[in-house]
């Protein structure tokens, strides 16, 4: 689909920052120690990532970080196991061919998952959604909230809502006593998000849903700076309503997968 | 009798020594400040600044006496009873539903660098923070809101839309027309600090 890109690019590479780390770390073991050592350091890191994917999964539900973390534990597995490296001596080698064999097929699916667009995070792709439309028109921002509408749903229908666009990664709801607030996380942003999810939310745009159908937009000033050009301000947040107001009638309908569709559509890259 | 002059009584009999001083004036014929002053053992100024109080407000009456060469004024009580009453009617800015003031066309001011805080539930706004002056002298003002208020603003256009007729807004945010001039109010305090635009 084409259609002008209204947000700025992001080059930021926090996401990359850990990893990059960990890989010089070892690179240095290696170097300074020896070659078991650096090898049996990266096993040690993949395993400390499996671990936090499985933490990023039990908070999201996505499947994409059950798959990284499978994938990462087997790989630490393997080269721990590896007779090649022979860093735990006596394992069996048919076990260390099992292991690899599983490697090889969480690496299919792990993969499958990204290319798919399953592990990314689309905020991104909500804002462009929402601008996409709208005129520039300087000086509109404020930091009101706005009424962006009603919608019909049960209670039951906005949890399950809620559970759906976690799990897809779309918006992290934040669930209130009369009310779900739901919050786009970018692709970067989702490591602010998961450490500290109240702090990250005081300066994000967010959409909410309370339990009578009313729908508040509210849009932050750090996304707002976040596009390219001063659009709208009024429609903008009219926009977003409507967009979570429609995501909620393809959910109720059954068709949530167009929700899905309708983001990845947009052909954003795979992590930005 | 007007706000201002009940204002005045009304700080006259506050006073410490308002109940001593009436107790003389009910009680004598008539009686000078000094009189008063040495009887209350209050300083013959203060004495002087009341019952002159109390001259202008027509309570007492005052007659210039001269005994040898200065001149001074006795007192005396023209009433018997004190009462005011004061018309709050008169401060209301009520007027009828169809006033053509709801006909009017507003929307939030562009740049207007306030600062609104939503209530917890965040369906009305609970206090606008307007800041006014430059660099060292600014200063901070916060108004609270009623809650009728807070949801007229919570519906307010933002800087770019449309401008929507008070009444337009009214409607929007289900207040009742009760509530039509506290609303009138707000608007008119924040067209005054810049936050509000009108067509």
């Amino acid at each position: 689909m084409y259609f002008t890109r209204k947000l700025k690019q992001d080059f930021s590479i926090t996401g990359f920052i850990p990893a990059i780390m960990c890989l010089s770390i070892s690179t240095l073991i290696w170097i300074f120690i020896g070659k078991k050592e650096g090898l049996f350091s990266i096993a040690i890191f993949f395993v400390l990532y499996a671990f936090f994917s499985i933490w990023i999964y039990t908070r999201t539900m996505n499947l994409s970080y059950l798959a990284a973390s499978v994938w990462q534990m087997l790989s630490g597995s393997w080269i721990a196991s590896n007779s090649t490296f022979s860093l735990i001596p006596g394992i069996n080698a048919k076990v260390t061919g099992l292991i690899f064999f599983l490697f090889l097929a969480s690496t299919v699916w792990f993969f499958y998952l990204v290319f798919t667009r399953r592990a990314k995070w689309k905020g991104r792709e909500v804002f462009e959604l929402a601008s996409m439309s709208i005129a520039p028109q300087p000086d509109g921002f404020t930091e009101r909230p706005r009424p962006a509408g009603r919608s019909e749903y049960t209670k039951n229908d906005l949890i399950g809502f809620a559970e759906f666009l976690r799990k897809h990664l779309i918006a992290m709801p934040y669930f209130e006593e009369n009310r779900i607030v739901f919050v786009p996380v970018k692709m970067e942003d989702e490591f602010g998000y998961m450490f500290n999810p109240e702090k990250f939310r005081q300066k994000r745009s967010w959409i909410a849903f309370d339990f009578q159908g009313n729908v508040t937009v509210n849009v932050s000033k750090k996304d707002y700076i976040g596009y390219k050009e001063e659009l709208s301000f009024d429609q903008l947040c009219e926009n977003l309503g409507r967009l979570f107001i429609e995501f909620m009638r393809y959910y109720r309908k059954d068709e949530a997968d167009r929700i899905v569709f309708k983001l990845n559509e947009l052909g954003l890259g795979l992590t930005y | 009798m007007d706000f201002k002059e009940a204002a005045k009584l009304g700080s006259c009999l506050s006073k410490d020594y308002a109940e001593d001083l009436f107790r003389l004036l009910a009680t004598y014929e008539s009686i000078s400040a000094s009189e008063a002053a040495s009887r209350v053992n209050i300083h013959i100024k203060t004495t002087q600044d009341f019952l002159e109080d109390l001259y202008g407000l027509g309570i007492l009456d005052k007659e210039e006496v001269y005994e040898g060469k200065r001149p001074y004024f006795r007192y005396r009580l023209k009433v018997k009873q004190l009462s005011f009453e004061i018309d709050l009617e008169s401060f209301s800015q009520g007027e009828p539903v169809t006033d053509t003031r709801l006909k009017l066309k507003i929307r939030e001011k562009k740049n207007s660098g306030v600062r609104f805080t939503t209530s917890r539930s965040n369906d009305y706004i609970s206090n606008v923070v307007i800041w006014i002056g430059e660099g060292r002298d600014r200063t901070e003002r916060k108004i609270n809101l009623s809650l009728p208020q807070g949801k007229f603003l919570f519906h307010l256009p933002f800087p770019t839309a449309d401008f929507l007729s008070i009444k337009d807004i009214m409607n929007k945010a289900a207040i009742e027309n009760a509530n039509t001039p506290e609303i009138i109010d707000i608007v008119n305090v924040m067209i005054e600090f810049g936050v509000i635009e009108n067509l």
